[in-house]
């Protein structure tokens, strides 16, 4: 594999894991209600 | 917008399989969990490995379409996420109490498992960077690491897919072997998952067998698997330097930068959620105010067993019998001694250590 071939996307997965987990932090503490488990 | 729409289009159907399943499973295993009256039996049934089991059923013996493949794949993403929510449930003063003693355990863990595996790679002449590659693997953190690794030390692919498929040989067996020791040993729900969190490679099926043993396991499983996965940059970053130092690899020309990319930022994520519960809890101090928090912490709780349901779906759907065959006998014998060893060393670790760690 070499680096140079690699397409960078403009963030990569853990930061869009970062970014679910802001937003979804924000609705359940705004009150969304919980998932049945 | 065209490429939003594309890549919607590609991973849309795979995640809505996964999905399905997931939903299909949890209701499964609450229908047996309620009609099964043994309870060795009924512990069988347990989410967890009915969502495991029937994704390794489904993908081994049904034709999937190959368009359902990128979804499928995308588990991983549900996986951060889960982990990333699951820092909700955490205050940050005790993520950093087992989180500090956890990472010098996983500096002693990652030392012994690199010494290890290289000096079986070598007894077994396995190609240098394949070694590496599976040293890298069992000491860190699986899939993601030797990734991560491979371009760093221009491995050759076919040594790159080999590291992974002894890895996920392993991450298979692991999650019946563990659970059984562990039961064996009598191991409390701290010592199983901090056990599991340090010598189970790939953070999937860490977290799936944490989940396996007991629903207060998975969480120090999380926290032992995160400090691994937060010195992986550091481990790479030494591999990188020695074989370029040999004329085996490039150079690396800014370390920080590097140790910055390799750093897994879901792992910020954790502990961000972490820190702003435990600063909603410091401040809001009433007693209704409490309640709703903890309420909301229950919430966030069901979104991470969610996707980790998916995960372990997913984790399923990727066992390839076939794949596991082809794989060949002399990595898997390195790779066997290795995981060997390592599960014995850890085990040795946690208990020597179990006085002094902190609960949850």
């Amino acid at each position: 594999m070499n680096r140079s071939d690699e397409k960078k996307p403009a963030l990569s997965l853990d930061w869009w894991t970062v970014i679910v987990g802001a937003v979804l932090a924000a609705a359940v503490l705004a009150g969304l209600p919980a998932l049945p488990w | 917008m065209k490429k939003l729409v594309d890549d919607a289009g590609r991973f849309l159907p795979g995640i809505l399989f996964v999905l399905a399943l997931a939903v299909g499973g949890k209701l499964l295993s609450d229908w047996l969990q309620s009609v099964i009256v043994v309870a060795w039996v009924r512990s069988l049934a347990s989410n967890v490995i009915i969502a495991i089991a029937g994704g390794m059923l489904i993908g081994n013996l049904l034709p999937l379409p190959k368009w359902l493949a990128p979804g499928i794949g995308s588990y991983e993403f549900f996986l951060k996420v889960g982990i990333v929510i699951m820092g909700a449930r955490f205050l940050v003063t005790d993520v950093a109490r087992l989180g500090g003693m956890g990472l010098v355990i996983v500096v002693v863990e990652i030392l012994f498992s690199i010494a290890f595996v290289s000096l079986f790679a070598r007894w077994f002449r396995l190609p240098q960077k394949l070694g590496s590659l599976l040293s890298v693997g069992v000491g860190i953190c699986g899939v993601s690491a030797i990734i991560g690794a491979s371009g760093s030390i221009d491995a050759k692919k076919e040594e790159t897919g080999y590291a992974i498929a002894v890895i996920l040989v392993f991450g298979a067996a692991a999650l019946v072997a563990y659970p059984l020791i562990g039961r064996l040993l009598g191991m409390s729900d701290k010592l199983f998952g901090l056990w599991a969190g340090l010598a189970v490679d790939n953070t999937a099926e860490a977290v799936a067998t944490g989940a396996i043993y007991s629903k207060a396991a998975v969480a120090y499983t999380a926290l032992a698997k995160l400090c691994r996965n937060a010195l992986m940059g550091f481990v790479i970053l030494g591999f990188a330097v020695y074989y370029a130092r040999r004329g085996m690899a490039r150079e690396v020309s800014h370390k920080g930068l590097f140790l910055w990319q390799k750093f897994p930022k879901f792992v910020l994520g954790f502990i961000g959620l972490s820190v702003l519960f435990s600063v909603l809890f410091a401040v809001f101090p009433g007693g209704e105010a409490q309640a709703y928090l903890k309420g909301r912490v229950g919430a966030m709780k069901n979104l991470s067993e969610w996707a980790f349901q998916v995960t372990f779906v997913g984790v399923g759907l990727r066992m390839s019998f076939r794949e596991m065959v082809r794989t060949g006998v002399k990595p898997l014998v390195v790779g066997v001694a290795a995981e060997a060893a390592v599960a014995a060393f850890t085990l040795g670790m946690v208990f020597a250590v179990a006085g002094f760690l902190p609960s949850l």
